[in-house]
């Protein structure tokens, strides 16, 4: 009972934050149109065009980099943290207070893409699948809450949000160059190539393509259960490092 | 009165320091004890361990009959906590801020709102509960930090220098509303360097130093060996005459300091040496212009307890 | 003076994930950048679906391989194949591309004569023409910009710390604060950058498309820029100034060009991108990678220059209306 009651007070808090909210929405529609425009030259129209490619990479991207953001925001924030860590004073336990900030960022970021999807598929009218879109939109989901546990699990290691961001970045922008969102992995040789198979935004990116462009789920299933083995990773990294009373 | 927090031996390590080092006090319930001590005494570590979110090293502790090392969440539901730090959100409104930690030890929907209404009225933010506290001066910050702590009705609250950096006239409210909660019921630990806010409304007090309790008692009690002490301080011309070793022949001194133009001397009282240290003094070049005296205080005891060094 | 910049590195000091992206990080990053503009790329492959695999097209900019079925769209989409060509029993070549009707039609005509038109231009060859230091210097800017204000950090926390009230009360007023501030944004942000591209030409013997002095004078020119727009927002935001630059640079920095050359019929979009001081930037890069002489682009570094100008005005007088105010 008292963890919903946080999550709610989370979810509020993130709400006071229009940098997240902006983020979250607008930025990722900004991101296609510009990146659209830059590249419809290079596109046809059919079998899809520059905006349908890049609405759903520039999804995937905003996923990438921004949800991991929101969460350690959400935790860590100076203007949150302090209140953030009187909960422990309160009787409720440390995983209660991270996961709070995992499934309040999670719950946020969902609905924000659980209206984005829709949104480019139906008033935009970029190709998202059509109706697949909501298998596209469950993937997205996935990755969101392995991004969330992520950003948690940064916040835990180094103490600080600006830390946690700073460093988060690395990672995430290897994830995201291995993963062929911005640039095609395909032409860097077969090394690289071999490489890029350990960026999970990688098989995001196959299989977001597999659902809209080819109706085919078959990825689906063990790409969800593998984000969710990697979340359980974070929360128990999370769980090993995260000491409120250094906070006190 | 029967004991409500009982600590025995309690140990606590930081990197090879030790920051309590087997401490043990009893509190009885409705009692309002004060804790004082120089920085690096132990008390915010003491502090934290009673909060139940830091672990010690050893010793036992019992709060509301719960045994710390067992049954920390019920000891949780039984504190409120005023940290030192203003632990508020600042975007969200003070009244939703006081309901939130209210919220999370426990009350009932059907109690909510009139307890977090008492919380604000008793620290004089009810006005203002709409509010954001990022609109709100450093003292009607520390105001609703406290209306946070209290608005769940605890047992027990812990206050750890819940007065930093306030203006009289909050200090003052805070202090009644300390003295409201205990005449409530509620036992209070209240920790802070102000001598005076002690002496206002602690029943005991505490000296911690080193980590351990040097010193325990009513302010009254504690000041009992220093009845008979008493300071002088002489305002003169010059002091470049005057040396230490003169007066402290003088029978009955215990202390001397003496600065640029001012000169200390702590006696014994009962000895009535004052005419003797003031013809020495003139005789040595002094030139008197003024003296007070003042009686052994609180602070005089912390201060010959703990020593006047300056701590980390 | 001295004691405000000195204090700014001893703080530096302290701040390990600063300190490892821009002295780490920030290096590899172009270092990597350098490598891989240079490093050749394979070719892009065209698949061709057919039995008459013998005497496939051969050309510079595509590599024609056999396949035995029809690729999936999303592995087209991923990159394998830029285009996949079938022919008919009429002998008549069929092209399946995501690429567009040009690229299509000239991989048609590779087919059917042989050779790609003389005068048709890649992906590769278009970003080749745009030169190698326009694609290094481009992702550059972005980088810079973005780590400008990373390394601008202190200045918010000295607001946060309330020290920066105590500078201000001291004969150190805000002005030499922020003078101080601008100095060791624009140091520690030059130094780690320039140093990387020596090393990458040095160690990888990197074509960069520039001497070492004209980069020298390239990089200053979108540093103090980028020094001057990190000053800006940290004094305009006073939360997420990290993740609010981080998006508006990145926008800014595809709309101006940093990545791919962009061109559109749409007056109003290019008044725009061609406003972006990265887009002005970029023109003095690429025209000086071809040949052409600063004093060419009197106008474009002026504008600069202007904008860097209107950046500290506007920090000045927000400083001095929050100050009146009471708010540092």
């Amino acid at each position: 009972m008292n963890f919903l009651k946080i999550v709610k007070y989370d979810f509020i808090n993130i709400l006071h934050n229009p940098a997240l909210i902006i983020s979250n929405t607008i930025l990722p529609v900004v991101l296609i149109a510009v990146l659209g425009f830059v590249t419809q030259n290079n596109f046809g129209k059919e079998p899809l065009s520059a905006y349908d490619y890049q609405s759903v990479n520039m999804l995937i991207f905003s996923v990438s980099l921004i949800v991991a953001i929101t969460t350690s925001n959400s935790f860590m924030e100076e203007k949150v943290i302090r209140g953030n860590m009187r909960i422990a004073y309160a009787p409720v336990s440390k995983m209660e207070m991270v996961l709070s900030k995992i499934v309040s960022s999670y719950i946020f970021v969902s609905i924000c893409y659980g209206m984005l999807i829709p949104f480019c598929q139906y008033i935009l009218g970029v190709n998202m699948g059509g109706n697949r879109c909501l298998w596209f939109a469950l993937l997205l989901n996935a990755f969101s809450f392995f991004e969330c546990c992520f950003g948690a699990m940064f916040c835990c290691i180094f103490r600080s949000e600006e830390q946690a961001n700073s460093i988060m970045q690395i990672p995430l922008f290897i994830f995201i160059f291995l993963g062929g969102v911005l640039v095609s992995i395909h032409r860097l040789g077969k090394i690289v190539n071999e490489i890029s198979y350990i960026s999970p935004v990688k098989w995001i990116v196959r299989c977001s393509y597999q659902i809209i462009y080819d109706n085919d789920l078959h990825l689906l299933l063990s790409i969800i259960i593998s984000l969710a083995i990697l979340s359980l990773i974070c929360l128990l990294i999370c769980g090993l490092r995260f000491k409120p009373e250094e906070y006190i | 009165m029967p004991v409500t927090i009982s600590v025995h031996n309690l140990k606590k390590c930081y990197h090879n320091v030790q920051a309590v080092n087997n401490l043990s006090f009893t509190v009885s319930k409705g009692e309002i004890v004060g804790i004082l001590g120089p920085n690096g005494a132990g008390k915010s570590t003491t502090i934290n361990i009673l909060a139940t979110v830091l672990k010690p090293d050893s010793g036992k502790v019992i709060i509301a009959g719960h045994d710390l090392q067992k049954e920390k969440m019920q000891i949780k539901r039984v504190i409120g906590i005023v940290p030192q730090d203003l632990a508020i959100y600042e975007e969200i409104s003070a009244e939703k801020n006081v309901r939130f930690f209210a919220s999370l030890y426990g009350v009932s929907e059907a109690h909510l709102s009139a307890q977090v209404q008492t919380a604000l009225k008793s620290v004089g933010l009810y006005d203002r509960r709409k509010a954001k506290p990022k609109t709100f001066s450093g003292g009607m910050k520390r105001r609703l930090n406290i209306a946070c702590a209290i608005a769940h009705q605890p047992d027990i609250i812990i206050m750890d220098e819940p007065t930093v950096g306030i203006d009289p006239q909050s200090r003052n409210h805070i202090l009644e509303t300390i003295v409201a909660l205990q005449e409530k019921g509620a036992t209070i630990i209240y920790s802070t360097h102000y001598m005076e806010e002690v002496e206002a409304i602690a029943d005991r007090v505490l000296i911690l130093n080193d980590g351990a309790v040097i010193a325990s008692g009513t302010t009254q009690e504690l000041c009992k060996g220093f009845e008979n002490q008493i300071t002088y301080s002489f305002q003169v011309d010059t002091t470049k005459f005057m040396k230490e070793s003169i007066l402290s022949q003088i029978i009955g001194v215990k202390e001397i300091a003496i600065k640029e133009n001012t000169i200390q001397v702590v006696t014994d009282s009962k000895k009535n040496n004052l005419n003797e240290i003031i013809s020495i003094l003139i005789s040595n070049g002094c030139n008197l212009q003024s003296m007070n005296s003042e009686k052994a205080s609180l602070e005089t005891v912390f201060l010959t307890l703990t020593g006047k060094k300056l701590r980390d | 003076m001295r004691n405000l910049l000195q204090n700014k590195f001893e703080r530096i000091l302290q701040k390990k994930a600063i300190l490892v992206l821009a002295l780490i990080i920030m290096p590899l990053m172009i270092v990597l950048a350098i490598f891989f503009s240079g490093h050749s790329s394979i070719k892009e492959q065209i698949g061709y679906l057919g039995t008459d695999i013998t005497n496939l097209p051969k050309c510079d900019q595509y590599t024609v391989v056999p396949i035995s079925e029809m690729p999936k769209l999303s592995q087209m989409a991923e990159g394998m194949y830029a285009a996949v060509v079938s022919k008919d029993n009429h002998n008549k070549y069929t092209v399946t591309t995501l690429k567009s009707d040009t690229d299509s039609a000239a991989i048609e005509t590779l087919f059917t004569t042989g050779q790609l038109p003389s005068n048709y231009k890649g992906d590769d060859a278009k970003r080749k023409e745009r030169g190698t230091g326009t694609n290094i210097l481009g992702f550059i800017t972005m980088l810079i910009i973005i780590q400008g204000v990373a390394l601008t950090t202190m200045y918010p926390e000295d607001r946060n710390l309330r020290t920066l009230r105590r500078i201000m009360s001291s004969s150190a007023n805000i002005y030499s604060y922020l003078f101080a501030q601008i100095i060791f944004t624009f140091i520690s942000l030059y130094l780690p950058t320039y140093v990387a591209i020596i090393l990458a030409k040095r160690c990888f013997g990197a074509e960069l498309g520039y001497s070492i002095d004209l980069l020298a004078v390239l990089l200053l020119i979108i540093t103090l820029f980028a020094t001057a727009f990190a000053i800006f927002i940290s004094t305009v935001l006073d939360r997420n100034i990290n993740l609010v630059t981080s998006g508006v640079t990145i926008i800014t920095c595809v709309l101006s060009g940093c990545f791919l050359s962009i061109s559109s019929d749409n007056v109003i979009l290019m008044t725009i991108c061609n406003a972006l001081p990265q887009k002005v930037y970029m023109d003095i890069v690429h025209g000086v990678e071809f040949g052409g002489h600063f004093s060419d682009y009197g106008g474009e570094l002026f504008y600069l220059f202007a904008l860097s100008m209107l950046f500290y005005t506007i920090t000045i007088s927000v400083v001095a209306t929050k100050t009146s105010k009471g708010a540092y």
